[in-house]
């Protein structure tokens, strides 16, 4: 398949690219299996900056991220096939991406690599540890938001794996709680209950920001 | 409205009904709960977009061209069998490696009798029982060349003598004085109940001791070899091999200045062969008047050492 075409100039950008983009994501699909290698390259497009955002809050770990990002789509591609337009492909996508981020995590665990993620696993006693305790006045404005931003990633990294998919579906990604379910193959109770536990841990969590 | 309710209509629509908006006004942790988690929203939706990297889609295309097909294609009904299929073959394997385990520790401790050569030999005597002959006695119909040959007879089990082979009818043809020197050692083959063939000491029983006619049956038979265990025969003064296995026919020791010695037998060799005929370590005795040559076998080498006996 020539994924050349995945990026193109704005010169190469043709009329039948353009009009890609107003095609769903079923019609993609349906276009990828006739052989429209551009149709592959616009999913591409579409949900690889979503997907990397995604990977990155649960693993807190960017290399990982875009590695397990280009894997789904990887296995997105081989099983063009098998796809049933039952669910929506964002859905499925995300579907990939979270069990090969959950299948990382357990690898992560059954190696014991210290990981970035690994020092700031959730531990009831140590949940505090890295809240601030500086009372000291900050520079400036800017660098406060940067380290807040820190701070909260640091956080929802800290969250049991059970809690941090859930919130960053619902509340970075903006999924709705039935997509949110679906991509993590959980009941609607279970997963909104999985989200307010969450967020009540966040909450603990930065409480000195409030 | 309970604050419980208050809380999951807020975290659920992020709005607030007017009934919601009552208790709002009215209680003092879920206003807490309201800012606290309206906040929590703000900084969540100000996190930086992490985007793919510049080279995210050459990578991608490499990857897509050095990903085999077959490594994300399911294979047959169910991709499990891959994993199942070699573990039942090798659960089939053990199964089978224990029960012939089973088995053969069952036929042992029945009564395998081997018997080595002797000077009236019982060769292949099956010995199976006999429900119509009552017990303690021996039926009459006996090859006429073991006439004198030890006769099994159980304490308590009918039994019963196979019909002679036709080679052995041959032979008595001839006068029945076959020479019996150079049979290797014959192995009665198991005595079989009629009542299933199941062994006779299961349960922890002795098995039943067959011993020739006549003979005590305390008394353990000269001839009598229990298979497996190493022993040693001494043939001193024969020619000069003072010890050897029988269970191997390896020479353990030569005497000094003998006939073996000096035709070039030594310690460690393996007598495969007498006169060219093959024979084991126990039968070696009943060569020992007519050997002229000997097949050894010593470092992995064949070697036919013709003893000189002067």
């Amino acid at each position: 398949m020539a994924l050349d075409k995945f990026r193109k100039s704005n010169a190469e950008v043709s009329k039948s690219a353009v009009s890609l983009e107003t095609l769903s994501d079923h019609e993609l699909i349906e276009a990828t299996k006739n052989g429209d290698e551009d149709a592959f390259a616009e999913i591409v497009n579409r949900y690889r900056n979503p997907l990397v955002n995604y990977l990155y809050r649960f693993l807190y770990d960017y290399e990982e991220a875009v590695d397990l990002t280009q894997e789904a789509f990887v296995r997105v591609y081989f099983a063009l096939e098998r796809y049933h337009t039952d669910y929506a492909f964002s859905t499925y996508i995300y579907r990939i991406a979270s069990n090969l981020a959950i299948s990382e995590i357990r690898k992560r665990k059954r190696r014991k690599t210290l990981s970035l993620t690994g020092l700031f696993q959730y531990d009831e006693e140590e949940s505090k540890e890295y809240q601030p305790q500086d009372e000291k006045p900050l520079p400036n404005e800017e660098v406060m938001e940067k380290e807040q931003r820190k701070v909260i990633e640091k956080a929802i990294a800290t969250l049991p794996d059970r809690y941090r998919a859930p919130i960053i579906l619902r509340d970075v990604e903006g999924k709705t709680y039935e997509e949110v379910a679906n991509i993590l193959q959980l009941g609607l109770g279970t997963t909104k209950s999985r989200i307010s536990r969450a967020r009540k841990l966040l909450r603990e969590k930065l409480e000195h920001y409030f | 409205m309970k604050c419980r309710d208050f809380k999951n209509e807020f975290e659920d629509r992020a709005v607030l009904s007017e009934t919601a908006t009552l208790h709002f006004d009215s209680c003092n942790d879920c206003r807490k709960f309201h800012f606290e988690q309206t906040k929590l929203w703000e900084m969540l939706g100000g996190l930086n977009r992490i985007e793919a990297p510049k080279d995210f889609d050459f990578q991608l295309k490499a990857k897509i061209a050095r990903a085999k097909p077959s490594d994300y294609q399911q294979t047959g009904f169910f991709p499990a069998l891959r994993y199942i299929l070699p573990l039942s073959a090798v659960l089939v394997v053990l199964c089978l490696i224990t029960l012939s385990g089973l088995y053969f520790v069952d036929n042992n401790s029945v009564s395998s009798v081997a018997v080595s050569e002797t000077p009236n030999p019982v060769t292949n005597v099956s010995l199976p029982v006999n429900s119509s002959v009552a017990p303690n006695e021996v039926t009459e119909e006996i090859n006429p060349l073991i006439n004198d040959a030890p006769i099994f007879e159980s304490t308590n089990t009918p039994l019963k003598v196979l019909p002679k082979k036709p080679e052995v009818a041959q032979n008595d043809k001839e006068g029945g004085s076959k020479d019996f020197s150079n049979e290797k050692p014959k192995v009665i083959s198991r005595i079989e109940k009629d009542s299933g063939g199941g062994s006779s000491d299961k349960a922890g029983t002795n098995p039943e001791v067959l011993t020739p006619r006549g003979v005590n049956p305390n008394q353990k038979p000269e001839t009598m070899v229990t298979p497996n265990v190493s022993t040693t025969t001494d043939l001193n003064g024969l020619l000069g091999i003072t010890g050897i296995k029988t269970e191997s026919s390896k020479v353990i020791s030569v005497e000094k200045d003998s006939f073996a010695e000096r035709s070039g037998v030594r310690v460690g060799d393996v007598i495969e062969a007498v006169n060219g005929k093959e024979i084991t370590g126990d039968s070696l005795r009943s060569e020992q008047k007519n050997v002229k040559t000997l097949t050894v076998l010593r470092n992995g080498e064949r070697k036919e050492i013709v003893l000189q006996i002067n």
